[in-house]
């Protein structure tokens, strides 16, 4: 939507979704179950992908669903059900049942439309012929942001290293520290008749 | 538009710095025990490599060219601090190789994300573009925040990278919105120069203001300027002292640099500068709050390293005073800060070497009562401690009372600012007291346990070498200011 270009729909589409997302978003950062906590993180990126795609950001709102809603969110889901954590009783879903057929009435009623009556005309956007699709971003993205997309694989580098680096386990570490402390007092035991003052124990902060 | 492989030229430092970490990941593989202090070796050839390309494109720069549609820019202010922060790694480079084994967690990966740290303050000094000023604050910021917390034993670096990694990624937040803002009040512009050719018609909209003020409090988090200073002490204070070092200093130079740059042309405007919404009056108001309280803070710190945390604070206050005055038509302004930038650097590294020296494993000696009896012990470290001290609180003959000097001549010049120079005249007086602290307890008490340091010929190096830069800058200021002039008088 260029500038101007703005009509009502697209203001309610805008106000639609981004209450919305907001109202998700709520939902993610104040529900202890972390189940409803993720599903809800869903239906936010799914709204955020109606509003890239209100703006005629295609490529983004298919890429926004396939990344976050598709793959992102399957991997959490799965963790948090390997972690199993102690379930904190979900909200009740009653009301939600009659939402739920409701929604599928609604959805049947949809599909029905589709086959008998075919897809409505496109609606005609602001946007020039091509925006937002694959070849344009490719355009923009190798010429003009050749160097952004370049110089981000570093920072993913970096951040994928870090993740490493942060994440791995230190046993070894400690290992090789006592190891260490205990050549010492070999060393000094063969230098000394008795030992020389006896290192102090490795780092008393922080070791467990 | 076809793409010119010889503007890769002009980015030799940036490239030699990622391929020496690349080769440091891969050659770490094969590293056992012993030879992983090759890896510091080779990332210090980096920075050596790095150096000479700085030094190679010196003749080069004298006007500045862009390239990448107008992504970066390669000049003479950037390439100055270019070679600040290539020789804050490579003196972190050699400090942290006997600190990493002394405390047991030497690897390569580290040596790997100084050089990549490095080579985001190269990007975000070269930026004229905010997605390349982006990439390059994440880049720096990401290694740093992974260096702050690498240290695994220790309980102080976990928190201190996890409150300096929440506080990094709310100030990106801020950095990003403000972008958008600023994307969409100017009608599509994210080249500093495009930004500047759209403010009077952008300025219609207060979501402009809004967005050029989110852009400044994430850069404010980088540098640490009060209020934005919080993450700082903890974060400081739980790193390995080399990476304090670098941090303190690299971070902080870098994220300077780009609010110079940010400020000297996208929103240079005098329609942003002055009047109630003028980023010259709330600079200068936060410049104040900063030294004032960076140094209240410090006076109060029995911890060394929390002492220097909070006096890296009271030197971003400083700083900004030198970003107001240029932002007021002070043309030697921009000079001063770069000079005060490159003194800080290399005095702040020395500091940290010296806190970095001093402990070991069991026995970190991090207060002021722990530095007893140093003076009599070892005194050629003692007196570089003393020189590194003497510089921070801005006593001739060193680096730091030029910087100062320099510093607060240039805003001597425009008369608004006087009253910010007698804040910042007392505060560093007042500074000069808790720095002498340390050098009371050094010399004039007696120690009261033996001392076993880190030790280890390549620190011994760093400290010689920072303590030599940091007379040099005292003795021929003038030299390095006119290759800090030649840049930024333009």
């Amino acid at each position: 939507m260029s500038a101007g270009g703005a009509t009502t729909v697209d203001m309610v589409v805008f106000g639609v979704l981004a209450t919305l997302t907001t109202f998700f978003a709520l939902f993610t950062i104040t529900r202890r179950n972390p189940v409803t906590a993720v599903m809800s993180l869903v239906a936010t990126f799914f709204c955020l992908a109606g509003i890239y795609a209100s703006l005629s950001a295609h490529f983004l709102a298919v890429i926004q669903v396939l990344v976050y809603a598709g793959a992102i969110m399957v991997l959490f889901i799965f963790v948090i059900m390997i972690l199993n954590r102690e379930e904190v009783a979900p909200f009740s879903l009653r009301p939600l049942r009659v939402l739920g057929v409701l929604a599928g009435v609604y959805l049947l009623v949809k599909i029905i439309d589709v086959v008998t009556v075919g897809l409505p005309e496109a609606v005609p956007g602001a946007a020039p012929d091509g925006f937002g699709t694959v070849a344009a971003i490719g355009d923009v993205l190798f010429r003009d942001f050749l160097y952004p997309f370049e110089s981000i694989s570093v920072l993913l580098l970096v951040a994928i290293v870090g993740g490493v680096v942060v994440s791995r386990s230190h046993q070894k570490e400690v290992a090789a520290v006592e190891a260490h402390d205990y050549r010492h007092q070999i060393e000094e035991l063969a230098h000394h008749d008795y030992p020389g003052e006896p290192p102090a124990p490795a780092a008393p902060e922080g070791y467990h | 538009m076809s793409f010119d492989a010889t503007q890769l030229f002009a980015y030799a430092p940036m490239l030699i710095l990622i391929g020496m970490g690349c080769l440091i990941l891969l050659a770490e593989t094969f590293a056992q025990g012993a030879s992983r202090a090759g890896l510091a070796w080779l990332g210090i050839a980096g920075c050596v490599g790095a150096l000479i390309a700085i030094v190679a494109g010196w003749a080069g720069a004298a006007e500045p060219t862009t390239h990448f549609q107008g992504m970066l820019v390669v000049d003479r202010m950037a390439l100055f601090l270019d070679g600040t922060f290539v020789a804050a790694a490579l003196l972190t480079l050699l400090f942290a190789p006997p600190y990493l084994r002394e405390q047991g967690f030497e690897f390569g990966e580290f040596y790997a994300m100084v050089l990549f740290a490095t080579a985001g303050m190269v990007m975000v000094i070269h930026a004229t573009h905010l997605v390349s000023l982006l990439i390059g604050i994440e880049t720096m910021s990401l290694a740093a925040y992974v260096l702050t917390g690498c240290w695994r034993r220790s309980l102080r670096s976990a928190e201190g990278a996890i409150k300096y990694f929440l506080m990094g990624a709310f100030a990106t937040g801020f950095l990003v919105y403000g972008m958008a803002m600023v994307y969409g009040t100017t009608g599509g512009e994210l080249s500093y120069a495009g930004i500047a050719s759209k403010v009077p018609q952008a300025t219609k909209s207060p979501l402009f203001y809004l967005g050029e003020y989110f852009i400044l409090v994430a850069l404010g988090f980088k540098v640490a300027a009060v209020p934005f200073h919080m993450w700082a002490p903890d974060a400081y204070e739980g790193a390995p002292t080399p990476v304090t070092g670098f941090m303190a200093a690299g971070v902080k130079a870098a994220a300077f640099g780009a609010i110079v740059r940010l400020l000297g042309s996208a929103f240079a405007s005098p329609l942003l500068v002055f009047d109630f919404t003028g980023w010259a009056s709330v600079l200068a108001v936060l410049a104040a709050a900063t030294m004032t309280l960076g140094n209240l803070a410090a006076i109060r710190q029995d911890n060394v390293k929390r002492l220097l945390a909070y006096s890296s604070i009271s030197h971003a206050g400083y700083l900004l005073i030198g970003v107001v005055a240029s932002g007021l038509g002070v043309a030697s302004a921009k000079p001063a800060v770069l000079f005060y930038l490159a003194s800080y650097t290399f005095t702040t590294l020395g500091a940290f070497g010296v806190v970095a020296w001093i402990g070991n494993r069991s026995d970190e000696r991090l207060y002021v009562d722990d530095w007893a009896g140093v003076g009599t012990a070892r005194p050629a470290v003692a007196l570089a401690m003393t020189l590194f001290l003497l510089s921070l609180g801005g006593v001739p003959p060193t680096g730091g009372f030029f910087g100062k000097f320099y510093l607060f001549r240039a805003a001597m010049e425009s008369p608004q600012l006087h009253w910010l120079v007698v804040v910042a005249v007392v505060n560093s007086m007042v500074s000069v007291y808790y720095y002498l602290r340390v050098v009371v307890s050094m010399y004039f008490r007696d120690s009261t346990r033996a001392l076993a340091p880190t030790e280890g010929a390549t620190m011994r190096l760093g400290l010689l070498l920072t303590a030599i830069a940091v007379v040099l800058l005292g003795i021929f200021p003038g030299t390095v200011v006119e290759w800090a002039g030649s840049i930024a008088l333009k």
